[in-house]
Protein backbone atom coordinates (compact mmCIF):
# COMPACT_ATOMS: atom_id res chain seq x y z
CA UNK A 1 0.00 0.00 0.00
CA UNK A 2 2.77 2.40 0.94
CA UNK A 3 4.74 1.37 -2.11
CA UNK A 4 1.77 2.13 -4.35
CA UNK A 5 1.25 5.58 -2.80
CA UNK A 6 4.95 6.30 -3.23
CA UNK A 7 4.79 5.27 -6.89
CA UNK A 8 1.78 7.48 -7.58
CA UNK A 9 3.46 10.44 -5.84
CA UNK A 10 6.62 9.85 -7.81
CA UNK A 11 4.62 9.79 -11.05
CA UNK A 12 2.84 13.04 -10.12
CA UNK A 13 6.11 14.81 -9.37
CA UNK A 14 7.68 13.63 -12.61
CA UNK A 15 4.59 14.64 -14.53
CA UNK A 16 4.59 18.16 -13.00
CA UNK A 17 8.29 18.47 -13.79
CA UNK A 18 7.66 17.45 -17.37
CA UNK A 19 4.86 20.00 -17.74
CA UNK A 20 6.80 22.87 -16.15
CA UNK A 21 10.20 22.29 -17.63
CA UNK A 22 10.46 19.92 -20.58
CA UNK A 23 7.35 20.90 -22.53
CA UNK A 24 8.10 24.66 -22.72
CA UNK A 25 11.73 23.87 -23.51
CA UNK A 26 10.67 21.57 -26.30
CA UNK A 27 8.41 24.24 -27.78
CA UNK A 28 11.33 26.70 -27.69
CA UNK A 29 13.73 24.28 -29.36
CA UNK A 30 11.25 22.94 -31.87
CA UNK A 31 12.63 24.72 -34.89
CA UNK A 32 16.18 23.67 -34.05
CA UNK A 33 15.23 20.03 -33.60
CA UNK A 34 13.43 19.98 -36.92
CA UNK A 35 16.53 21.46 -38.53
CA UNK A 36 18.71 18.79 -36.96
CA UNK A 37 16.33 16.07 -38.12
CA UNK A 38 16.30 17.43 -41.68
CA UNK A 39 20.09 17.68 -41.72
CA UNK A 40 20.16 13.96 -40.94
CA UNK A 41 17.66 12.84 -43.55
CA UNK A 42 18.49 15.23 -46.39
CA UNK A 43 21.58 13.33 -47.54
CA UNK A 44 19.25 10.35 -48.07
CA UNK A 45 17.18 12.44 -50.41
CA UNK A 46 14.32 13.31 -48.09
CA UNK A 47 13.02 16.87 -48.06
CA UNK A 48 9.88 18.19 -46.36
CA UNK A 49 6.62 18.28 -48.30
CA UNK A 50 4.84 21.56 -48.79
CA UNK A 51 1.23 21.99 -47.64
CA UNK A 52 -0.07 21.79 -51.23
CA UNK A 53 1.91 18.57 -51.73
CA UNK A 54 0.26 17.15 -48.63
CA UNK A 55 -3.17 18.25 -49.84
CA UNK A 56 -2.76 16.22 -53.05
CA UNK A 57 -0.95 13.28 -51.50
CA UNK A 58 -4.13 11.20 -51.20
CA UNK A 59 -4.80 11.59 -54.95
CA UNK A 60 -1.19 10.74 -55.66
CA UNK A 61 -1.63 7.38 -53.92
CA UNK A 62 -4.38 6.38 -56.39
CA UNK A 63 -1.98 4.79 -58.88
CA UNK A 64 -3.07 1.30 -59.97
CA UNK A 65 0.09 0.65 -62.03
CA UNK A 66 -1.80 0.44 -65.31
CA UNK A 67 0.98 2.23 -67.19
CA UNK A 68 -1.31 4.28 -69.45
CA UNK A 69 0.74 7.37 -68.58
CA UNK A 70 3.79 5.76 -70.14
CA UNK A 71 1.85 4.94 -73.31
CA UNK A 72 0.62 8.53 -73.58
CA UNK A 73 3.99 10.16 -72.93
CA UNK A 74 5.47 11.62 -76.14
CA UNK A 75 8.79 12.38 -74.44
CA UNK A 76 9.12 8.76 -73.41
CA UNK A 77 8.77 7.51 -76.96
CA UNK A 78 11.46 9.97 -78.04
CA UNK A 79 13.90 9.26 -75.19
CA UNK A 80 13.68 5.57 -74.29
CA UNK A 81 16.32 5.83 -71.61
CA UNK A 82 14.57 8.71 -69.85
CA UNK A 83 11.21 8.96 -68.18
CA UNK A 84 10.29 5.60 -69.58
CA UNK A 85 13.07 3.59 -68.08
CA UNK A 86 11.35 3.40 -64.73
CA UNK A 87 7.92 4.78 -65.46
CA UNK A 88 6.34 4.08 -62.09
CA UNK A 89 9.22 5.05 -59.92
CA UNK A 90 7.60 8.32 -59.11
CA UNK A 91 3.99 7.65 -60.08
CA UNK A 92 3.59 4.11 -58.78
CA UNK A 93 3.82 5.11 -55.18
CA UNK A 94 4.94 8.52 -54.10
CA UNK A 95 6.07 7.11 -50.80
CA UNK A 96 8.66 5.12 -52.71
CA UNK A 97 9.73 8.13 -54.71
CA UNK A 98 10.25 10.41 -51.74
CA UNK A 99 13.61 8.95 -50.75
CA UNK A 100 14.65 8.54 -54.36
CA UNK A 101 14.04 12.04 -55.61
CA UNK A 102 17.76 12.59 -56.21
CA UNK A 103 18.05 9.32 -58.15
CA UNK A 104 15.06 9.74 -60.42
CA UNK A 105 15.15 13.47 -61.07
CA UNK A 106 17.54 12.98 -64.01
CA UNK A 107 15.04 10.57 -65.60
CA UNK A 108 12.49 13.37 -65.56
CA UNK A 109 14.69 15.63 -67.68
CA UNK A 110 13.04 14.73 -71.03
CA UNK A 111 9.63 15.70 -69.56
CA UNK A 112 8.13 18.58 -71.55
CA UNK A 113 5.28 19.19 -69.07
CA UNK A 114 2.72 18.49 -71.78
CA UNK A 115 0.48 16.80 -69.15
CA UNK A 116 -0.64 14.08 -71.57
CA UNK A 117 -0.04 11.62 -68.72
CA UNK A 118 -2.59 13.34 -66.45
CA UNK A 119 -5.16 13.37 -69.26
CA UNK A 120 -5.14 9.58 -69.54
CA UNK A 121 -4.81 8.62 -65.86
CA UNK A 122 -7.91 6.54 -64.98
CA UNK A 123 -7.64 7.33 -61.27
CA UNK A 124 -6.75 11.01 -61.57
CA UNK A 125 -3.24 10.92 -60.11
CA UNK A 126 -1.84 14.48 -60.39
CA UNK A 127 1.26 13.26 -62.24
CA UNK A 128 2.60 16.69 -63.34
CA UNK A 129 2.28 17.92 -59.75
CA UNK A 130 4.07 14.80 -58.55
CA UNK A 131 6.89 15.32 -61.06
CA UNK A 132 7.30 18.92 -59.95
CA UNK A 133 7.32 17.75 -56.34
CA UNK A 134 10.05 15.19 -57.01
CA UNK A 135 12.11 17.83 -58.81
CA UNK A 136 11.68 20.30 -55.95
CA UNK A 137 12.53 17.68 -53.34
CA UNK A 138 15.66 16.65 -55.22
CA UNK A 139 16.64 20.31 -55.39
CA UNK A 140 15.96 20.84 -51.68
CA UNK A 141 17.71 17.63 -50.66
CA UNK A 142 20.82 18.51 -52.66
CA UNK A 143 21.05 22.00 -51.16
CA UNK A 144 23.24 22.18 -48.03
CA UNK A 145 21.46 23.05 -44.80
CA UNK A 146 22.60 26.27 -43.05
CA UNK A 147 24.58 24.19 -40.55
CA UNK A 148 26.38 22.34 -43.35
CA UNK A 149 27.05 25.61 -45.13
CA UNK A 150 28.68 27.03 -41.98
CA UNK A 151 30.70 23.85 -41.47
CA UNK A 152 31.94 24.04 -45.04
CA UNK A 153 32.99 27.67 -44.47
CA UNK A 154 30.61 29.06 -47.08
CA UNK B 1 -20.35 27.16 -71.10
CA UNK B 2 -23.48 25.19 -71.87
CA UNK B 3 -23.97 22.17 -74.07
CA UNK B 4 -26.98 20.20 -75.16
CA UNK B 5 -27.65 16.69 -76.40
CA UNK B 6 -30.61 14.41 -76.92
CA UNK B 7 -28.71 11.47 -75.46
CA UNK B 8 -25.89 12.10 -73.02
CA UNK B 9 -23.51 9.21 -72.34
CA UNK B 10 -21.45 9.36 -69.15
CA UNK B 11 -18.33 7.26 -69.68
CA UNK B 12 -16.23 6.64 -72.78
CA UNK B 13 -15.05 3.05 -72.37
CA UNK B 14 -16.35 0.19 -74.48
CA UNK B 15 -19.90 0.31 -73.03
CA UNK B 16 -20.17 4.10 -73.22
CA UNK B 17 -18.76 4.29 -76.74
CA UNK B 18 -21.09 1.51 -77.90
CA UNK B 19 -24.06 3.30 -76.32
CA UNK B 20 -23.14 6.59 -77.98
CA UNK B 21 -22.69 5.00 -81.41
CA UNK B 22 -25.95 3.08 -81.05
CA UNK B 23 -27.95 6.19 -80.07
CA UNK B 24 -26.33 8.04 -82.97
CA UNK B 25 -27.24 5.20 -85.33
CA UNK B 26 -30.83 5.57 -84.10
CA UNK B 27 -30.71 9.18 -85.32
CA UNK B 28 -30.17 10.98 -82.03
CA UNK B 29 -27.82 13.84 -81.32
CA UNK B 30 -25.31 12.44 -78.82
CA UNK B 31 -22.65 13.79 -76.46
CA UNK B 32 -20.17 11.84 -74.34
CA UNK B 33 -18.59 12.93 -71.05
CA UNK B 34 -15.36 11.10 -70.44
CA UNK B 35 -13.07 11.51 -67.43
CA UNK B 36 -10.31 9.51 -69.10
CA UNK B 37 -9.55 5.99 -70.26
CA UNK B 38 -10.96 3.38 -67.92
CA UNK B 39 -10.39 -0.34 -67.70
CA UNK B 40 -11.18 -0.70 -71.41
CA UNK B 41 -7.75 0.76 -72.10
CA UNK B 42 -6.19 -1.94 -69.92
CA UNK B 43 -7.70 -4.88 -71.78
CA UNK B 44 -5.39 -7.33 -73.53
CA UNK B 45 -6.91 -7.60 -77.01
CA UNK B 46 -9.25 -10.60 -76.59
CA UNK B 47 -12.99 -10.06 -77.07
CA UNK B 48 -15.45 -12.40 -75.36
CA UNK B 49 -19.14 -12.31 -76.28
CA UNK B 50 -21.01 -11.37 -79.43
CA UNK B 51 -20.17 -7.89 -80.69
CA UNK B 52 -23.10 -5.94 -82.21
CA UNK B 53 -22.56 -5.99 -85.96
CA UNK B 54 -22.93 -2.19 -86.51
CA UNK B 55 -20.35 -1.59 -83.77
CA UNK B 56 -17.74 -3.85 -85.38
CA UNK B 57 -18.45 -2.02 -88.65
CA UNK B 58 -17.91 1.37 -86.97
CA UNK B 59 -14.63 0.14 -85.46
CA UNK B 60 -13.50 -1.40 -88.75
CA UNK B 61 -14.12 1.96 -90.44
CA UNK B 62 -11.44 3.50 -88.23
CA UNK B 63 -9.01 0.62 -88.78
CA UNK B 64 -9.84 -1.59 -85.78
CA UNK B 65 -10.91 -4.85 -87.40
CA UNK B 66 -12.25 -7.77 -85.35
CA UNK B 67 -11.57 -11.27 -86.62
CA UNK B 68 -13.45 -14.31 -85.31
CA UNK B 69 -11.25 -16.55 -83.16
CA UNK B 70 -12.02 -20.18 -82.51
CA UNK B 71 -9.28 -21.07 -80.04
CA UNK B 72 -7.78 -19.60 -76.86
CA UNK B 73 -5.15 -16.89 -77.31
CA UNK B 74 -1.71 -16.73 -75.70
CA UNK B 75 -1.55 -14.38 -72.72
CA UNK B 76 1.84 -13.41 -71.24
CA UNK B 77 0.83 -14.64 -67.79
CA UNK B 78 1.36 -18.11 -69.27
CA UNK B 79 -2.34 -18.85 -69.66
CA UNK B 80 -4.41 -19.35 -72.78
CA UNK B 81 -7.36 -16.95 -72.73
CA UNK B 82 -10.69 -17.78 -74.34
CA UNK B 83 -11.65 -15.33 -77.08
CA UNK B 84 -14.47 -15.00 -79.59
CA UNK B 85 -12.98 -12.11 -81.54
CA UNK B 86 -9.64 -10.30 -81.71
CA UNK B 87 -7.84 -7.79 -83.92
CA UNK B 88 -5.81 -9.54 -86.64
CA UNK B 89 -2.49 -9.06 -84.83
CA UNK B 90 -3.77 -11.19 -81.92
CA UNK B 91 -6.11 -13.53 -83.80
CA UNK B 92 -3.10 -15.62 -84.85
CA UNK B 93 -1.76 -16.00 -81.30
CA UNK B 94 -2.92 -19.62 -81.07
CA UNK B 95 -0.47 -22.37 -80.28
CA UNK B 96 0.24 -25.31 -82.60
CA UNK B 97 3.10 -27.81 -82.65
CA UNK B 98 6.21 -25.98 -83.78
CA UNK B 99 4.95 -22.47 -83.02
CA UNK B 100 7.89 -20.22 -82.19
CA UNK B 101 7.63 -18.02 -79.10
CA UNK B 102 9.96 -15.11 -79.67
CA UNK B 103 10.97 -12.76 -76.86
CA UNK B 104 13.03 -9.58 -77.00
CA UNK B 105 16.21 -9.36 -74.97
CA UNK B 106 15.92 -6.66 -72.35
CA UNK B 107 12.10 -6.75 -72.31
CA UNK B 108 10.84 -8.03 -68.95
CA UNK B 109 7.59 -9.96 -68.44
CA UNK B 110 7.87 -11.95 -71.68
CA UNK B 111 10.31 -14.78 -71.04
CA UNK B 112 10.02 -16.86 -74.19
CA UNK B 113 11.34 -20.24 -72.88
CA UNK B 114 9.04 -20.12 -69.83
CA UNK B 115 6.03 -19.08 -71.89
CA UNK B 116 6.72 -21.79 -74.48
CA UNK B 117 6.60 -24.37 -71.67
CA UNK B 118 3.49 -22.90 -70.00
CA UNK B 119 1.46 -22.44 -73.17
CA UNK B 120 2.73 -25.74 -74.58
CA UNK B 121 1.78 -27.68 -71.44
CA UNK B 122 -1.68 -26.09 -71.32
CA UNK B 123 -2.41 -26.88 -74.97
CA UNK B 124 -0.51 -30.18 -75.08
CA UNK B 125 1.79 -28.94 -77.87
CA UNK B 126 5.52 -28.71 -78.39
CA UNK B 127 6.52 -25.07 -78.79
CA UNK B 128 9.87 -23.53 -79.65
CA UNK B 129 11.44 -20.50 -78.02
CA UNK B 130 13.90 -17.85 -79.13
CA UNK B 131 15.01 -14.43 -77.91
CA UNK B 132 16.09 -11.73 -80.34
CA UNK B 133 17.79 -8.39 -80.09
CA UNK B 134 15.86 -5.22 -80.96
CA UNK B 135 18.79 -2.83 -80.74
CA UNK B 136 20.49 -1.13 -77.84
CA UNK B 137 18.18 -1.55 -74.82
CA UNK B 138 18.24 1.14 -72.13
CA UNK B 139 20.31 0.23 -69.07
CA UNK B 140 17.23 -0.70 -67.05
CA UNK B 141 15.70 -2.74 -69.88
CA UNK B 142 12.99 -1.97 -72.40
CA UNK B 143 9.69 -0.56 -71.33
CA UNK B 144 6.71 -1.44 -73.53
CA UNK B 145 6.20 2.07 -74.96
CA UNK B 146 9.88 2.78 -75.56
CA UNK B 147 10.36 -0.54 -77.38
CA UNK B 148 7.17 -0.04 -79.42
CA UNK B 149 8.20 3.49 -80.42
CA UNK B 150 11.70 2.28 -81.31
CA UNK B 151 10.38 -0.57 -83.47
CA UNK B 152 7.96 1.75 -85.22
CA UNK B 153 10.80 4.15 -86.10
CA UNK B 154 13.43 1.64 -87.00
CA UNK B 155 12.12 -1.91 -87.49
CA UNK B 156 14.75 -3.29 -89.89
CA UNK B 157 17.16 -4.86 -87.43
CA UNK B 158 14.34 -6.44 -85.43
CA UNK B 159 12.58 -7.75 -88.55
CA UNK B 160 15.83 -9.38 -89.71
CA UNK B 161 16.47 -10.92 -86.29
CA UNK B 162 12.96 -12.39 -86.02
CA UNK B 163 13.11 -13.64 -89.61
CA UNK B 164 16.40 -15.40 -88.86
CA UNK B 165 14.96 -17.01 -85.71
CA UNK B 166 11.88 -18.18 -87.62
CA UNK B 167 14.00 -19.71 -90.39
CA UNK B 168 16.30 -21.43 -87.88
CA UNK B 169 13.32 -22.91 -86.07
CA UNK B 170 11.56 -23.66 -89.35
CA UNK B 171 8.37 -22.32 -87.73
CA UNK B 172 5.10 -21.63 -89.53
CA UNK B 173 3.84 -19.38 -86.78
CA UNK B 174 5.63 -16.95 -84.46
CA UNK B 175 4.17 -15.28 -81.37
CA UNK B 176 5.83 -12.05 -80.25
CA UNK B 177 5.05 -9.78 -77.30
CA UNK B 178 2.49 -7.03 -78.07
CA UNK B 179 5.13 -4.37 -78.73
CA UNK B 180 5.35 -4.18 -82.54
CA UNK B 181 4.39 -0.50 -82.57
CA UNK B 182 2.08 1.81 -80.72
CA UNK B 183 -0.28 2.23 -83.66
CA UNK B 184 2.01 1.34 -86.58
CA UNK B 185 2.25 -2.33 -85.57
CA UNK B 186 0.74 -3.59 -88.84
CA UNK B 187 3.76 -2.38 -90.83
CA UNK B 188 6.24 -4.24 -88.60
CA UNK B 189 4.08 -7.35 -88.55
CA UNK B 190 3.63 -7.53 -92.32
CA UNK B 191 7.35 -6.89 -92.84
CA UNK B 192 8.14 -10.00 -90.77
CA UNK B 193 5.41 -11.98 -92.53
CA UNK B 194 6.82 -11.03 -95.93
CA UNK B 195 10.36 -11.90 -94.88
CA UNK B 196 9.43 -15.34 -93.51
CA UNK B 197 6.11 -16.48 -94.90
CA UNK B 198 5.10 -17.45 -91.35
CA UNK B 199 2.00 -16.25 -89.51
CA UNK B 200 3.12 -13.44 -87.19
CA UNK B 201 1.03 -12.68 -84.12
CA UNK B 202 1.28 -10.52 -81.05
CA UNK B 203 0.41 -12.21 -77.76
CA UNK B 204 -2.32 -10.52 -75.72
CA UNK B 205 -1.24 -7.57 -73.60
CA UNK B 206 -0.84 -6.97 -69.89
CA UNK B 207 -0.91 -3.41 -68.51
CA UNK B 208 0.55 -1.16 -69.80
CA UNK B 209 -1.29 -2.86 -72.63
CA UNK B 210 -0.79 -1.62 -76.17
CA UNK B 211 -3.80 -3.66 -77.36
CA UNK B 212 -5.98 -1.80 -74.84
CA UNK B 213 -4.46 1.52 -75.80
CA UNK B 214 -5.13 0.86 -79.51
CA UNK B 215 -8.75 -0.03 -78.70
CA UNK B 216 -9.16 3.13 -76.64
CA UNK B 217 -7.80 5.27 -79.51
CA UNK B 218 -10.08 3.43 -81.95
CA UNK B 219 -13.16 4.12 -79.80
CA UNK B 220 -12.35 7.85 -79.73
CA UNK B 221 -11.77 7.84 -83.49
CA UNK B 222 -15.08 6.02 -84.08
CA UNK B 223 -16.93 8.56 -81.91
CA UNK B 224 -15.33 11.44 -83.78
CA UNK B 225 -16.18 9.86 -87.12
CA UNK B 226 -19.82 9.53 -86.07
CA UNK B 227 -19.90 13.23 -85.20
CA UNK B 228 -20.18 12.60 -81.47
CA UNK B 229 -18.66 15.24 -79.24
CA UNK B 230 -16.47 13.90 -76.40
CA UNK B 231 -16.29 16.29 -73.45
CA UNK B 232 -13.26 15.76 -71.22
CA UNK B 233 -14.36 15.93 -67.61
CA UNK B 234 -16.01 14.12 -64.75
CA UNK B 235 -19.77 14.17 -64.24
CA UNK B 236 -20.40 16.01 -60.99
CA UNK B 237 -23.78 17.19 -59.75
CA UNK B 238 -27.05 16.34 -61.43
CA UNK B 239 -29.94 18.50 -62.58
CA UNK B 240 -33.07 16.54 -61.66
CA UNK B 241 -36.67 17.25 -62.62
CA UNK B 242 -38.99 14.88 -60.78
CA UNK B 243 -37.72 11.41 -61.58
CA UNK B 244 -35.80 12.51 -64.65
CA UNK B 245 -32.23 13.66 -65.06
CA UNK B 246 -32.34 16.72 -67.28
CA UNK B 247 -28.71 17.74 -67.08
CA UNK B 248 -25.27 17.01 -65.74
CA UNK B 249 -22.79 19.44 -64.32
CA UNK B 250 -19.36 18.41 -65.61
CA UNK B 251 -16.25 19.21 -63.61
CA UNK B 252 -13.07 19.73 -65.62
CA UNK B 253 -10.02 19.24 -63.44
CA UNK B 254 -7.17 21.68 -63.69
CA UNK B 255 -4.56 19.23 -64.83
CA UNK B 256 -6.75 17.54 -67.40
CA UNK B 257 -5.44 19.02 -70.61
CA UNK B 258 -6.38 17.29 -73.83
CA UNK B 259 -8.13 14.09 -74.74
CA UNK B 260 -7.84 12.96 -78.34
CA UNK B 261 -10.99 13.67 -80.37
CA UNK B 262 -12.15 16.22 -77.80
CA UNK B 263 -11.76 19.97 -77.62
CA UNK B 264 -9.28 21.66 -75.31
CA UNK B 265 -11.20 21.66 -72.05
CA UNK B 266 -11.33 24.78 -69.92
CA UNK B 267 -10.80 24.05 -66.21
CA UNK B 268 -13.93 24.72 -64.20
CA UNK B 269 -17.34 23.30 -64.85
CA UNK B 270 -20.17 23.44 -67.35
CA UNK B 271 -23.64 21.96 -67.76
CA UNK B 272 -24.86 19.56 -70.43
CA UNK B 273 -28.61 19.24 -70.73
CA UNK B 274 -30.04 16.04 -72.13
CA UNK B 275 -33.33 14.23 -72.72
CA UNK B 276 -31.95 10.80 -71.87
CA UNK B 277 -28.78 9.66 -70.13
CA UNK B 278 -26.69 6.49 -70.41
CA UNK B 279 -24.63 5.70 -67.31
CA UNK B 280 -21.53 3.74 -68.38
CA UNK B 281 -18.95 4.90 -65.87
CA UNK B 282 -17.35 1.53 -65.13
CA UNK B 283 -16.69 0.15 -61.68
CA UNK B 284 -13.83 0.98 -59.33
CA UNK B 285 -11.08 1.81 -61.81
CA UNK B 286 -13.20 4.11 -63.96
CA UNK B 287 -14.62 5.80 -60.87
CA UNK B 288 -18.20 4.64 -61.53
CA UNK B 289 -18.33 3.12 -58.04
CA UNK B 290 -16.44 4.79 -55.23
CA UNK B 291 -15.81 3.85 -51.63
CA UNK B 292 -15.91 6.55 -49.00
CA UNK B 293 -16.85 6.82 -45.34
CA UNK B 294 -20.51 6.26 -46.14
CA UNK B 295 -19.89 3.06 -48.04
CA UNK B 296 -20.11 2.49 -51.77
CA UNK B 297 -21.46 5.29 -53.91
CA UNK B 298 -22.21 5.94 -57.54
CA UNK B 299 -20.89 9.50 -57.80
CA UNK B 300 -22.14 10.59 -61.24
CA UNK B 301 -25.91 10.36 -60.65
CA UNK B 302 -26.15 9.17 -57.05
CA UNK B 303 -27.88 5.89 -57.91
CA UNK B 304 -28.20 3.37 -55.04
CA UNK B 305 -25.36 0.84 -54.99
CA UNK B 306 -25.90 -2.81 -54.16
CA UNK B 307 -23.49 -5.47 -53.04
CA UNK B 308 -24.15 -9.17 -53.14
CA UNK B 309 -24.49 -10.82 -49.69
CA UNK B 310 -25.89 -7.66 -48.15
CA UNK B 311 -29.48 -7.57 -47.09
CA UNK B 312 -29.66 -3.91 -48.05
CA UNK B 313 -27.72 -1.02 -49.49
CA UNK B 314 -24.08 -1.07 -48.48
CA UNK B 315 -23.83 1.85 -46.11
CA UNK B 316 -22.99 2.53 -42.48
CA UNK B 317 -26.31 1.12 -41.28
CA UNK B 318 -26.11 -2.01 -43.43
CA UNK B 319 -26.16 -5.52 -42.06
CA UNK B 320 -22.83 -6.87 -40.77
CA UNK B 321 -20.47 -7.39 -43.66
CA UNK B 322 -19.65 -10.87 -44.82
CA UNK B 323 -17.14 -10.11 -47.48
CA UNK B 324 -15.47 -13.48 -47.56
CA UNK B 325 -17.00 -16.37 -49.42
CA UNK B 326 -16.98 -20.06 -48.60
CA UNK B 327 -14.38 -20.84 -51.25
CA UNK B 328 -10.95 -19.32 -51.15
CA UNK B 329 -11.01 -18.74 -54.90
CA UNK B 330 -14.57 -17.33 -55.02
CA UNK B 331 -14.84 -13.94 -56.68
CA UNK B 332 -14.90 -11.17 -54.08
CA UNK B 333 -18.46 -9.89 -53.57
CA UNK B 334 -17.30 -6.31 -54.05
CA UNK B 335 -16.60 -7.18 -57.69
CA UNK B 336 -20.36 -7.61 -58.07
CA UNK B 337 -21.18 -4.26 -56.44
CA UNK B 338 -23.03 -1.82 -58.64
CA UNK B 339 -26.32 -0.34 -59.71
CA UNK B 340 -29.32 -2.67 -59.94
CA UNK B 341 -31.59 -2.15 -62.92
CA UNK B 342 -35.12 -3.04 -64.00
CA UNK B 343 -35.83 -5.02 -67.18
CA UNK B 344 -35.37 -1.84 -69.27
CA UNK B 345 -31.95 -1.15 -67.78
CA UNK B 346 -33.08 1.77 -65.60
CA UNK B 347 -31.58 2.15 -62.10
CA UNK B 348 -33.72 0.92 -59.18
CA UNK B 349 -33.58 1.48 -55.42
CA UNK B 350 -33.99 -0.96 -52.50
CA UNK B 351 -37.71 -1.35 -53.11
CA UNK B 352 -37.23 -1.99 -56.82
CA UNK B 353 -38.67 1.40 -57.81
CA UNK B 354 -37.10 3.17 -60.77
CA UNK B 355 -34.88 6.02 -59.55
CA UNK B 356 -34.59 7.92 -62.85
CA UNK B 357 -36.97 7.18 -65.70
CA UNK B 358 -34.66 8.47 -68.44
CA UNK B 359 -31.40 6.91 -67.28
CA UNK B 360 -30.13 3.64 -68.76
CA UNK B 361 -27.26 1.78 -67.13
CA UNK B 362 -24.64 -0.09 -69.17
CA UNK B 363 -21.38 -1.90 -68.70
CA UNK B 364 -19.46 -2.64 -65.53
CA UNK B 365 -21.27 -0.13 -63.30
CA UNK B 366 -24.19 -2.59 -63.10
CA UNK B 367 -24.58 -4.85 -60.09
CA UNK B 368 -23.54 -8.45 -60.59
CA UNK B 369 -21.31 -7.62 -63.56
CA UNK B 370 -17.58 -8.21 -63.37
CA UNK B 371 -16.31 -6.70 -66.60
CA UNK B 372 -13.09 -8.68 -66.70
CA UNK B 373 -15.07 -11.93 -66.43
CA UNK B 374 -17.86 -10.84 -68.80
CA UNK B 375 -15.58 -9.69 -71.62
CA UNK B 376 -15.43 -6.79 -74.05
CA UNK B 377 -18.10 -8.15 -76.41
CA UNK B 378 -20.67 -8.47 -73.66
CA UNK B 379 -19.86 -4.98 -72.34
CA UNK B 380 -20.22 -3.63 -75.88
CA UNK B 381 -23.57 -5.40 -76.30
CA UNK B 382 -24.82 -3.97 -73.01
CA UNK B 383 -23.79 -0.47 -74.11
CA UNK B 384 -25.37 -0.91 -77.52
CA UNK B 385 -28.69 -1.96 -75.97
CA UNK B 386 -28.67 0.91 -73.46
CA UNK B 387 -27.96 3.45 -76.20
CA UNK B 388 -30.84 2.10 -78.27
CA UNK B 389 -33.23 2.27 -75.28
CA UNK B 390 -32.13 5.82 -74.49
CA UNK B 391 -32.72 6.84 -78.10
CA UNK B 392 -36.19 5.29 -78.04
CA UNK B 393 -37.12 6.77 -74.63
CA UNK B 394 -37.18 10.34 -75.92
Amino acid sequence: MRGRAYAMLNLAVRFAGQMLWRVPLRALRRGRELGRFLAHVRPDGYAPMRPDDRARFADAMGCVHCGLCTLACPALAEAPAGVTAEPWTFVGGPSRALDRAIDIVADLEPCTRCEACAAVCPTGVPIPHLAAMVQRMAHDAARPTPREAVAAGR
Amino acid sequence: MEANAEVLVIGGGIAGAAAALSARAAGRQVAVVRAGPGSTALTGGAWVGDVPEPLSAALAAVGYVLHPVGRPLAHPTGELYPADFAPPEHAGAVVDDGTLICGVSGLPAFHAPALARLWGDTAGRDLLAATVDAGQAPASGWSVPSLAATLERNPDRFVDAVARAVREADARRVILPAVLGIEGHDRVRSAIEQATGAVVAEALGTPPSLPGWRLDRALLAALERAGIHVHAGRAGSTVIEGRRVSGIRVAVAEDVTTVAAGPDPVPGSFTITADAVVLATGKFLGGGIRLNGDGLQEPALGCPVWVERFSRRFSRDAEPLTLTGAGRTDAHPLLAAGVHTDEHGRPVDERGDVVYENVFVAGAVRAGVDASAAGLGNMAASGWAAGRRAAEAI
